[in-house]
Formats: C-alpha cells, sequence, structure tokens
C-alpha cells in the first residue's frame, strides 16, 4: 500500500524579499532557477534576480509512504506578474514570504498576497523574513498584511531548520483542507510531518512509525 | 516624440535612437517584420520598433522566455541559448540571445521568410549587442525609458 503525498507550494514576495535563498536552503535537490543580472536602482540591492521561476522539492518518507513538497519561487517584481499566473496554477499553498527589516516593502507584500488570494485561494503561510525571535515584527506584519486565514510567523531564511518548520507549517493548513483522511493516512502525515520537521533522510524512521 | 527633442545630446538616449534605427532597417530588409524590441535580462526595454503600450510587458516575458530557455537548454545538454522561435497560428515571434547585454525579439507574419530572417538578424546581433554594451543601456535603466 503506497501513501503518496504531493504538494505544490508557491514561494512568493516582493523583489529582495529572500525567496531564493529560501528555496535553495531547503531543497533537497539542486534548484533550477532563472537568474539573470539586476539593472537600475535594483541593481544596488542585490545582482542578481529571479527572472523565469525557480523549482525545489523538499521530501519526506520513501517509496511507500512520502510527503513530496514541490517548491516553485516567482519572481517578486510586478513586472513578472504573467509568471504568477502561470506557476500560480495548480497550486496547493502559497508561501508569502515578507521581509521583516524592510517595512516600506510591506504594502507590495501585501499586493502580491491579495494577488495569489483572489486567484488561487488555497491555505496561507506569511512568514516574515530576518524576523527570529521577533513577535513585535510578526505582529506588525499581521497588522500591515492582513490575509484572513493566513498564518503569521518569523524566521529567517538561513536557518535551514527555521526554514523547515514554517514550511511543515504550511503543510498542516494544507492537508487541513484535504477532504477524508482515514487512520492510516493520519498516522503516514504525522510520520511524514516529523521526517519533515527533522529535515533528514527518514526511511528507518519513518518505516517504523507507519508499520 | 517631441521628447527626443531635449534629449538629443544624452549619449544614452542617442545610442537608443541609433539602436531603434537599426530595429526599424530589420523591419524594411526583412519582408513581414512588423516589430522589434531589445529588452535586458532582467526584463526591461532597452530600445523598441514595438508598441509603446507593450514594450513593458514583452520586455519582462522576454527575460522569463530566455532565462527558461537557457536551463533546457542547458539542462539537455544543448550549451548556451542562442534563439527561441515561437509559431503560433498568426506569426512568430523570434527571440535572440544577446549575452550578457540582454535579448532581442522580432515580430513576423506567418508567411515571412524565417531563414532570411536568422541570416540578417544573425549578422547584425554583434553590432546591436556593442551598441548596447558601450551605449549605457542597461546602466541607465531607471532614468529614462524608451
Amino acid at each position: 500500500m503506497s501513501n503518496r503525498f504531493s504538494f505544490k507550494i508557491v514561494v512568493a514576495g516582493p523583489f529582495a524579499a529572500g525567496k531564493t535563498t529560501l528555496i535553495t536552503t531547503v531543497s533537497d535537490r539542486p534548484v533550477v532557477g532563472t537568474e539573470a543580472p539586476t539593472s537600475g536602482h535594483e541593481a544596488a540591492v542585490k545582482a542578481t534576480t529571479t527572472v523565469g521561476m525557480e523549482y525545489g522539492t523538499l521530501s519526506a518518507g520513501d517509496d511507500h509512504n512520502a510527503v513530496e513538497l514541490d517548491l516553485y519561487g516567482v519572481p517578486g517584481q510586478e513586472r513578472f506578474s504573467f509568471m504568477w499566473d502561470i506557476v500560480g496554477m495548480g497550486m496547493d499553498g502559497l508561501f508569502l514570504l515578507v521581509n521583516g527589516s524592510s517595512p516600506e516593502s510591506w504594502t507590495e507584500s501585501a499586493s502580491v498576497g491579495r494577488y495569489f488570494k483572489d486567484r488561487f485561494p488555497t491555505p496561507v503561510v506569511v512568514a516574515v523574513n530576518r524576523a527570529t525571535d521577533r513577535p513585535d515584527l510578526v505582529d506588525d506584519v499581521r497588522r500591515a498584511i492582513p490575509i484572513p486565514g493566513a498564518l503569521y510567523l518569523g524566521f529567517d531564511v538561513i536557518n535551514a531548520e527555521a526554514t523547515r518548520d514554517a514550511i511543515v507549517e504550511l503543510l498542516l493548513l494544507m492537508l487541513d483542507e484535504l477532504p477524508e483522511e482515514p487512520d492510516e493516512q493520519l498516522d503516514a502525515y504525522d510520520a511524514a510531518i516529523e521526517a519533515a520537521r527533522a529535515g533528514e533522510p527518514v526511511t528507518d524512521h519513518f518505516m517504523a512509525e507507519v508499520q | 516624440m517631441t521628447a527626443d527633442l531635449h534629449v538629443t545630446t544624452d549619449p544614452v538616449a542617442v545610442t537608443r535612437r541609433r539602436l531603434e534605427q537599426r530595429l526599424r532597417s530589420l523591419a524594411a530588409d526583412v519582408d513581414g517584420v512588423t516589430g522589434s524590441l531589445i529588452a535586458s535580462l532582467d526584463g526591461r526595454p532597452l530600445a523598441a520598433d514595438f508598441p509603446d503600450d507593450d514594450r513593458r510587458q514583452a520586455a519582462a516575458i522576454v527575460a522569463s522566455s530566455v532565462g527558461l530557455g537557457e536551463r533546457l537548454a542547458e539542462l539537455t545538454g544543448r550549451g548556451e541559448l542562442r534563439e527561441i522561435v515561437v509559431r503560433s497560428t498568426t506569426g512568430y515571434v523570434v527571440i535572440y540571445a544577446m549575452g550578457s547585454t540582454g535579448a532581442l525579439i522580432v515580430l513576423a507574419t506567418p508567411t515571412s521568410n524565417l531563414a532570411m530572417l536568422h541570416h540578417k538578424v544573425r549578422l547584425e546581433l554583434p553590432a546591436l549587442q556593442e551598441a548596447v554594451a558601450d551605449g549605457g543601456l542597461v546602466e541607465a535603466i531607471g532614468a529614462t525609458a524608451p
């Protein structure tokens, strides 16, 4: 009996929020990316930017029981919103990445969040980057970017463990959306969630939980 | 149009106008070419013989296409991206990679001679590339728009 749960997560947020770093930090395979050199005033902020999309995966489990998260990063700038439409098709969850150290970018974060929410009504995690141990900052973001039903949290994308935890929070929300959950599937979920949280190769651990 | 009168001494504007002249002569040289645009790799219009309203969006789509095309070429062991040909029911859109300076797209009608277009553009490309690089068009992005 094989249980394979696959979810498509879109990582969105304005220019320089940290989307590429996030996917690179947690992906368990080399990230397929489309970085191009920046120009104009954006070049002063950073040297490259995503122009197409990024693709990485975060998997837990084995051939029989697995959770597979497909992580899609989209470009941040509004001129690339056509990529949001393309990549958003079939998405199961939105990971809205907010730059905690740049409150001036939050208006744009809110409009990116709205863009997705209007077109793709999926569970949302609003994750505040550069906000480790800053509940005050997360509260500020909650007020500035109100998205009904969204879960707000603070972390830092350079911390792989915290980043995996944040993605697991979105996984939990997505699982809540599933219609029927037989008991054995719930066990498999639990094991897979633990494994994803641990961020380790999980075959033995995982099978022990499921059998 | 009238803005040109005020910016003729601006070297960036001069370069852009020369580029746009080259783009227009491309359209004159090859039957069926209806427009062209040079975009930076991060999706901004640098020079255009192209409808005003569509420039910004076209430049962004070109950048995404080039980014994805490069990855596809790399993944399949095809080396560096040179061209992407989009053939649709009512015409062609051809994207020509211009290295680190960006990319050129050319719109053509379905009956245009694609081989002739490739021939002309490939000959012209090094000069366009050099003009964009030497003219500082990428660096000037944000200051003025084509």
